[in-house]
């Protein structure tokens, strides 16, 4: 399921949540509303964390996770890093990792078996996100950018890229990662899809401004909802469409 | 962590085979794991070199070599237990980066459009198999032909043609066909994976497995019955017994086997006596062709040469066999690194290595020139000595080279040369030789424009003609002089000779100034066939003084 959300009246969701397929981290502060939307869909499925890394509320881009494990800054305090490990399953390895680009939501993309990263990480950086998350780990740009973490949005259903990704590099890339791609925008024409979204193999949350037509495309290529599969466009457009009216 | 040094260290020994190399020196590790490690290795190697480059492991690990590295990631990412020691600095050191490798590797195998590892080796199986095709020869010496087909292969259907044996070997792993050369006489192809060391023909000594390429020579040399004959570089004798099984038992033909490398030498002798070629072949073991005497009694009687001597080998491809191809270019690499700004500080030392790389590059290519020049003068020195031989009557000059500076170079030097010239050399003219239905022929512009010498020389390309990059040529001297009468006449030249010596040396000199010039090459391929012209009217004005007498 898809569903659209706003974070104090910010559209870039990604900014402020990590989904994962077994725990989700969201900011805190603000009002409940946020927290709710993951919570009507994942309440009970996985834990939902309110967290804070080094003292922000942009733990979406600060942080980087999947199924196995979850890297955070070296930023991040000891009481946060407690906190979280004492929130999420314990079969989720979290790891501290020192690396210059701290943004390891910007600079870090994946899924549970793949994982993109920015061309100039470090080399013991790679490595440890190669063990923690147990992925393989590719260096990469996205339509020449390289913070692959802001433009891409990685499911293990599928994925969306930057909107300009030409069609080489979407073969390319979906030949490295396994999935089918698109290139498409979120939040009404935001190229910055990794970080206007969220997405597990359960549901996916964008911006509020989102389109219905980005929302369809959305639904059809990370599969979320009944009936979805890729191509299957007039079922999920027509569901995309009711939502507007609301 | 010895099996994989040993490897490192038989991997870039200079020379000898692959099996050479590792059974003749004494190992620690088994040796047939230690050949089937750098066997598998160097089938994958093209992958590995580009995993190599692309995670630029080798300027962070200063352990590792670039063929330590090679063995080591094939076992890494190819094989199921990975690299198969308990940890060493060596394996820590690949370990280390093993995300890092995988990635890469990943990578490369897509960029080949291959889904999976299995998908790969199979690829690679397949390429390093299916362009070779086994060449066996029938050993005349021993039985014929269709007894053999009668005998070992009654179960195999013969094709038309090359390529489809080949079709027929990649579409069925045990195809039963076979294919008959139709220039050589007595030699059949099999598929690539046919195993015949096994096969008791084979051990009797009735098929012989030798290439296309090499029967060649001995085919264009063509002896007569009963001729004398001379292999001036014998071991390990395919070509040896192959001259042999023409001349047939027991008419008189003579075979004598010249082989410098005692060592050798014993392969010779064994392949001879497993051929059952004792009779017509004399093996003068740790004898070189070039000190012996052309007229001493035994040898004065010799009319027919085979010299094979030793080259480059450059267009040695075997089947199972690979060399190591080096890393690319080193400046190509440091161009692609310079993209990234960030990694530009770090860069100042490793940048100057490369330069010297580049350095060390260069001399190599030199080195590898000079040694083609020192080889070609080696050659051309061994042709000249055959020239000498008082009653020879034809050369066959063939090298597994394909470079012309050892073949068509070599050719055009000799041609050129005083004893071709006083002797009546030439060479064979394609519609004379027994290989004129042979469609690859020498390279014209090599050969100094001279459509003659090029269509006169043979070549094979590796591969794509069937076999290994080959390289043959008949010289030929119009044969029916009288000895002595020759001698005499050539004495008498001396005489002559002696008279305007200094001029006539003058004049070649203004003549012959090397194949470095085109203009002066065109000059030259003018002059020669005037130079034979008077050198066959001299003769015929011999002949005629002789009848008078």
């Amino acid at each position: 399921m898809a569903v659209r959300a706003q974070f104090e009246n910010s559209n870039e969701v990604g900014v402020f949540a990590n989904l994962t397929n077994s725990y989700a981290l969201v900011a805190t502060g603000g009002s409940m509303k946020f927290y709710s939307v993951f919570e009507a869909e994942l309440q009970d499925i996985i834990p939902i964390c309110h967290v804070t890394i080094a003292g922000t509320r942009i733990v979406g881009r600060l942080t980087a996770g999947n199924r196995r494990g979850l890297l955070l800054p070296t930023s991040t305090t000891d009481q946060e890093l407690q906190h979280i490990r004492n929130s999420i399953p314990d079969t989720v390895k979290i790891q501290r990792i020192e690396e210059r680009l701290s943004a390891l939501g910007n600079v870090i993309c994946c899924n549970d078996r793949v994982a993109l990263v920015h061309p100039d990480i470090e080399r013991e950086t790679e490595e440890t996100i190669a063990d923690v998350l147990g992925v393989e780990v590719f260096r990469q740009t996205i339509s020449g950018n390289v913070l692959v973490g802001s433009y891409c949005a990685l499911s293990n259903q599928g994925g969306i890229v930057h909107p300009k990704t030409s069609m080489q590099d979407q073969a390319e890339l979906s030949s490295l990662l396994q999935v089918p791609l698109v290139a498409g925008s979120v939040n009404r024409g935001s190229s910055l899809v990794g970080a206007g979204m969220v997405v597990n193999d359960r549901m996916a949350v964008t911006g509020l401004d989102t389109t219905a037509t980005e929302l369809s495309v959305v639904e059809s290529v990370f599969r979320l909802g009944e009936g979805n599969a890729p191509g299957n466009v007039e079922g999920s457009l027509g569901a995309a469409i009711v939502e507007t009216f609301y | 962590m010895s099996l994989y040094l040993e490897a490192a260290t038989i991997l870039t020994a200079p020379n000898g085979s692959l099996k050479s190399r590792i059974y003749h020196q004494p190992v620690k590790s088994p040796p047939a794991r230690l050949y089937a490690l750098i066997v598998e290795t160097l089938k994958h190697q093209a992958i590995l070199n580009e995993v190599i480059e692309n995670s630029g492991i080798l300027g962070i690990e200063k352990k590792l070599t670039h063929p330590l590295a090679l063995l080591l990631l094939h076992d890494h990412l190819l094989t199921r237990n990975g690299i198969a020691t308990s940890s060493g600095p060596l394996k820590n050191a690949v370990l280390k980066h093993k995300a890092r490798l995988s990635a890469e590797f990943t990578r490369a195998r897509i960029r080949r459009g291959l889904g999976s590892t299995a998908a790969l080796k199979e690829a690679a199986d397949k390429e390093a198999a299916a362009k070779i095709p086994r060449w066996v020869r029938v050993n005349a010496l021993k039985t014929t032909l269709s007894d053999v087909l009668k005998a070992g292969f009654a179960e195999y259907m013969e094709v038309a043609e090359l390529k489809s044996l080949l079709d027929a070997a990649a579409t069925a792993k045990n195809a039963r066909v076979y294919y008959k050369d139709p220039i050589v006489e007595n030699l059949l192809a099999f598929p690539p994976a046919i195993d015949l060391i096994a096969h008791p023909l084979y051990k009797s000594g009735a098929l012989i497995l030798q290439d296309r390429s090499s029967c060649l020579p001995a085919h264009l040399l063509d002896p007569p019955k009963g001729a004398r004959t001379i292999d001036a570089t014998a071991a390990p004798g395919n070509k040896t017994t192959h001259i042999a099984a023409l001349l047939g038992d027991g008419n008189g033909g003579t075979v004598t086997a010249f082989e410098k490398d005692s060592r050798r030498a014993e392969v010779l002798k064994k392949m001879v006596s497993r051929a059952g070629g004792d009779a017509v072949i004399t093996i003068k073991a740790g004898e070189d062709f070039l000190k012996a005497d052309p007229k001493s009694e035994e040898l004065r009687g010799v009319t027919h040469l085979l010299l094979d001597p030793s080259c480059s080998g450059s267009g040695i491809v075997s089947r199972e066999e690979y060399s190591l191809i080096p890393l690319s270019d080193p400046a190509e690499k440091n161009g692609k690194k310079r993209k990234r700004s960030a990694a530009e500080k770090v860069k100042q030392k490793p940048l100057i290595v490369e330069e010297e790389q580049g350095e060390q590059e260069e001399s190599r290519q030199d080195m590898e020139k000079s040694r083609l020049l020192a080889l070609a003068e080696f050659q051309k020195g061994t042709i000249l000595h055959a020239m000498k031989f008082p009653k020879a009557r034809k050369i066959t000059y063939s090298t597994c080279s394909i470079h012309a500076e050892e073949n068509e170079d070599v050719v055009m030097g000799v041609l050129a040369s005083a004893v071709a010239r006083r002797r009546g050399w030439r060479v064979e003219r394609r519609e004379e030789g027994t290989l004129r239905g042979w469609e690859r022929r020498g390279l014209l512009e090599r050969c100094g424009g001279d459509e003659v010498v090029a269509q006169a020389c043979v070549r094979c390309n590796p591969i794509e003609d069937g076999g290994i990059g080959f390289f043959v040529v008949a010289f030929v001297r119009d044969g029916d002089v009288d000895e002595e009468a020759e001698e005499v006449a050539e004495e008498g030249s001396k005489v002559q000779a002696e008279d305007n010596t200094v001029q006539k040396e003058a004049e070649e000199g203004e003549e012959w100034k090397g194949f470095s010039d085109g203009e002066v090459d065109t000059e030259a391929a003018e002059e020669k066939p005037q130079v034979q012209a008077e050198s066959g009217e001299k003769q015929k004005k011999k002949k005629k003084r002789q009848k008078r007498k």
